[in-house]
């Protein structure tokens, strides 16, 4: 693949895999070091997808997964802050919502990203980040009710 | 809504610029890449349970049908059991030369069913069964294998290619029987081909014998040193009864870490876009076995068959959090009036939540034991939306598992299947003596 087109991959979904591996990983550091991953491996693979959506999706799968490994292996959750959204954050009402999500277990988290922001249904959650419908449908509803706790309103 | 505040906060998150020519050069400077294998389904020529020998199949095979299905159903503990040597064979079969072989999810069905009873897989065919001969048989594809109490292991019989016909079977399938708890035995790099159901009074531990390709019980020591391994709770996914497509067991909260697929554990070593690229987790270290394989999806149940609650039976509220009110009659428990959220797209749903059923004898709840001491619980509830009232109904036919309720007071109970903690839903009801 040649770098003007890995570049225009990049530029298409460069800001999807980011946040998707933000919202999961909470360290601005691990997520720009997930997308450099995911990119290089969507680039090794060097393959047409029948779609945008199509490509758009595995990117994200594949950032979810290697944000998994990532934990896993270093634990990260436990040392993390909430920093990486604090800058991104203009008025103290979303300060708390962000301060609530990113005190989401991080298998809600990132199907409350997946749900709310890139707007996949749960099927297609489901898909991503290889779970099944029902446990997807369970952790959102559970992701939502402990956000309606911690707000004291909806989510 | 507090969501559009999270829309706007991630909507400003944006990857610095430095990144893209880092990334760049990174790529093309990369020699090869990785590897992006073919995305066949599974790439074995021979059944792996037919590639060394048909006795590590079926080792393997019940192994995995231990760990999955089978174990709960053969740990009847009844010592005066014999298959009796004079069915069984140790010769090989013949490789059908293609094929995943065998779907490992198969629902137990509980010691107490008839033992005319039987468990049917999906698709690619294991089947169980339980016979008036005390002999418990499966089949795998067409070869059949005998689980022998007296020698306490699995053997194969070439002979004895029966049909669900020749055997008379008339089970039913999935809608029969539920799935009991298990408990495997994994570290976070392997698997010990262990099982462990804790429904019984004194656990207990398979192995298996890698030498002589058997599956044994194992001694108490051998137990007692798995036992401190990690224990995990094994996620049974639905088998799908509409389309035939189970083959993946997920681990803990479903992450990819090690999946089960058709009794055996994998890790994920990659993945690519259209394949996951799996090593096997072997007892001994040796060097894991390479297969690709599809990424799974696991279908939503849909049971065709759920019952509809007696209208005779009870009706109590119930101050919960979820489930605000249930029906039960002897024969049937429907949770109603339940938390449904309209943006799920689908009308029906199976939780997997698990609920345990105490009764009050004396004073004191205790653990509601049908049959014997086993401990079952109530699995896999099926979630139906209610068109009528706009909510959801969760119906369970604990007859099949407990047998009709008896008149008394008895107390329900979950946890959650989240960090593994019981939660507060509790209710208690009353079969009263005229409920029938």
């Amino acid at each position: 693949m040649d770098r003007n087109k890995m570049a225009e991959i990049y530029d298409q979904w460069k800001n999807t895999v980011y946040r998707a591996a933000l919202a999961y990983c909470k360290s601005v550091q691990d997520a720009e070091d997930i997308t450099h991953e995911v990119f290089l491996t969507r680039f090794a693979a060097n393959e047409d997808f029948p779609s945008d959506e199509a490509e758009k999706a595995w990117l994200i799968r594949v950032a979810v997964n290697k944000c998994k490994n990532l934990l896993r292996r270093f634990d990260r959750s436990r040392t993390d802050s909430l920093d990486a959204a604090a800058g991104l954050c203009e008025t103290q009402a979303e300060s708390e919502v962000m301060e609530a999500v990113n005190g989401l277990p991080d298998k809600y988290r990132i199907l409350i990203y997946l749900y709310y922001i890139e707007g996949y249904n749960i099927r297609e959650i489901a898909g991503i980040t290889s779970q099944t419908e029902t446990n997807v449908q369970t952790k959102l509803y559970r992701a939502r009710k402990q956000l309606k706790k911690t707000l004291k309103e909806d989510f | 809504m507090r969501s559009d505040d999270y829309k706007k906060v991630m909507g400003r998150a944006q990857i610095s610029e430095k990144c893209r020519e880092k990334l760049l050069d990174a790529a093309e400077n990369a020699p090869n890449g990785i590897v992006v294998d073919e995305p066949v389904e599974i790439i074995r020529h021979t059944p792996w349970y037919r590639r060394t020998g048909f006795a590590a199949a079926a080792s393997l095979v019940l192994v995995a049908g231990l760990v999955g299905t089978v174990g709960v159903n053969m740990m009847s503990g009844r010592d005066d059991i014999s298959a009796g040597s004079d069915i069984c064979d140790s010769s090989g079969v013949e490789s059908d030369g293609h094929g995943a072989g065998y779907c490992a999810s198969i629902p137990i069905a509980p010691p107490s069913i008839s033992l005319e009873e039987i468990v049917r897989s999906n698709g690619d065919g294991m089947y169980l069964m339980f016979s008036d001969e005390n002999i418990c048989r499966f089949c795998v594809d067409d070869n059949w294998f005998f689980y022998d109490f007296e020698k306490k292991e699995i053997v194969f019989s070439a002979d004895m290619k029966k049909t669900f016909e020749d055997v008379g079977i008339t089970g039913t399938g999935f809608g029969d029987v539920e799935w009991s708890g298990i408990t495997s035995l994994t570290t976070e790099d392997e698997f010990y081909p262990a099982v462990h159901f804790k429904e019984y009074d004194a656990p207990m531990l398979f192995k298996l014998d890698v030498e002589n390709n058997v599956l044994m019980f194992m001694d108490e020591a051998e137990s007692a040193e798995l036992s401190d391994h990690v224990q995990r709770e094994v996620w049974v996914p639905q088998p799908d009864w509409e389309n035939n497509l189970t083959r993946c067991y997920h681990i803990g909260d479903n992450d990819f870490v090690n999946i089960f697929i058709e009794n055996m554990y994998f890790d994920v070593k990659e993945e690519t876009k259209r394949a996951l690229v799996l090593e096997r987790c072997l007892k001994d270290h040796a060097e894991p076995e390479r297969f690709t394989l599809c990424s799974v999806e696991l279908p939503l149940v849909r049971d065709p068959e759920i019952t509809p609650v007696d209208d005779d039976g009870l009706s109590l509220p119930i101050d919960g959090d979820i489930i605000s009110n249930f029906v039960v009659s002897p024969r049937f428990i429907a949770f109603t009036d339940m938390t449904c959220d309209p943006e799920y797209e689908t009308d029906y749903r199976i939780y997997g939540e698990w609920f345990s059923v105490e009764k009050l004898v004396d004073g004191q709840w205790q653990k509601f034991y049908r049959f014997g001491n086993k401990d079952y619980v109530l699995p896999e509830i099926g979630y139906a939306r209610d068109s009528e009232k706009g909510g959801l109904r969760l119906t369970f036919d604990y007859a099949k598992v407990y047998g009709e309720l008896e008149p008394g007071h008895y107390h329900i109970e979950t946890y959650s299947d989240e960090d593994k903690e019981f939660i507060t839903l509790s209710f208690d009801f009353e079969i009263a003596g005229d409920a029938e």
